[in-house]
């Protein structure tokens, strides 16, 4: 890969010295070189602001991608976590309950951003799938947020949410770059 | 005139009803929510509802404080008298108002 890459660098500084050195040629040897008309100069300020312009599409295009995709990892950091889905029963509970809301909480800001991107590229129906299994652990969460018990004996449903996610996170980044 | 959740009740809200344990939904509306909804009804202003500052909000919480507040004053006039800020969490404020707006009456 880095063989390529360098490989195109050559290649593209071959190309812009040809460039130049073709135009210092014919600015010492071409009278008319420096002769233009006013539809010539139009025409290559048009043709400079249009290539300019699809450039800068493509760079801010990817530049979203790489946010949007930050974005996902996010997510997926958070619920990849064994701490995300599992309370110990002999665990402080308070403590528990405030460390899983602070985690739902980013979820639910990193979600918020996510599908405005999701409509950007393509992935809305896999946003509203994480948001669908997002709830559904939050409201499995939210019945007994303080019950030890009842979180532990809950843990393979909630890990189950916490999976599907992740899986479709995957997915979301694989759409990305596609 | 302002109702600040975390401040006035508590930094992590609970469970559905008082008997699921402290700082219910149930609690918070009939204590603090429902009285200040009529005090602001009484003097015609909004009820501004800050959520931020806490540690999160339990859907159950959410839905039994203001659907519940919805289904005994109806929703329209619980969705016109009260105001919501959640910098913290903004989607929050649609998922209350999509509990409120969905309020049915329980059995």
């Amino acid at each position: 890969m880095n063989g390529k890459k360098s490989l195109f660098a050559v290649i593209e500084w071959i190309l812009l010295g040809l460039i130049i050195c073709t135009g210092i040629y014919n600015a010492f040897h071409n009278d008319n070189f420096w002769v233009f008309s006013l539809p010539q100069v139009l025409t290559l300020l048009v043709a400079i602001i249009l290539a300019f312009g699809a450039v800068q599409y493509k760079n801010d295009e990817r530049k979203a991608k790489e946010q949007a995709e930050k974005v996902v990892e996010k997510i997926q950091n958070i619920v990849s976590q064994k701490a995300f889905y599992t309370f110990p029963i002999n665990g402080d509970p308070e403590e528990l309950d405030k460390l899983t809301r602070i985690s739902l909480k980013k979820i639910s800001n990193c979600l918020t951003v996510l599908k405005d991107y999701s409509k950007q590229f393509g992935f809305v129906s896999e946003a509203e799938y994480i948001e669908g299994e997002y709830k559904k652990f939050n409201d499995l969460f939210s019945e007994n947020p303080n019950d030890l018990d009842y979180l532990s004996k809950s843990e393979r449903l909630l890990k189950n949410y916490a999976e599907n996610i992740d899986s479709k996170c995957d997915q979301i980044i694989a759409k990305l770059y596609k | 005139m302002i109702l600040n959740i975390c401040k006035e009740f508590s930094d992590t809200p609970g469970a559905r009803y008082k008997n699921e344990g402290k700082y219910s939904g149930e609690e918070f509306r009939d204590d603090l929510l429902q009285p200040r909804f009529l005090e602001a009804e009484a003097n015609n202003e909004k009820l501004v509802i800050e959520l931020d500052g806490g540690y999160g909000y339990p859907t159950s919480f959410l839905e039994e404080a203001f659907g519940g507040l919805a289904r005994k004053y109806d929703i329209k006039k619980v969705l016109e008298r009260l105001e919501f800020v959640s910098e913290d969490e903004p989607a929050l404020i649609n998922e209350i108002k999509s509990y409120i707006s969905s309020a049915r009456d329980k059995k």
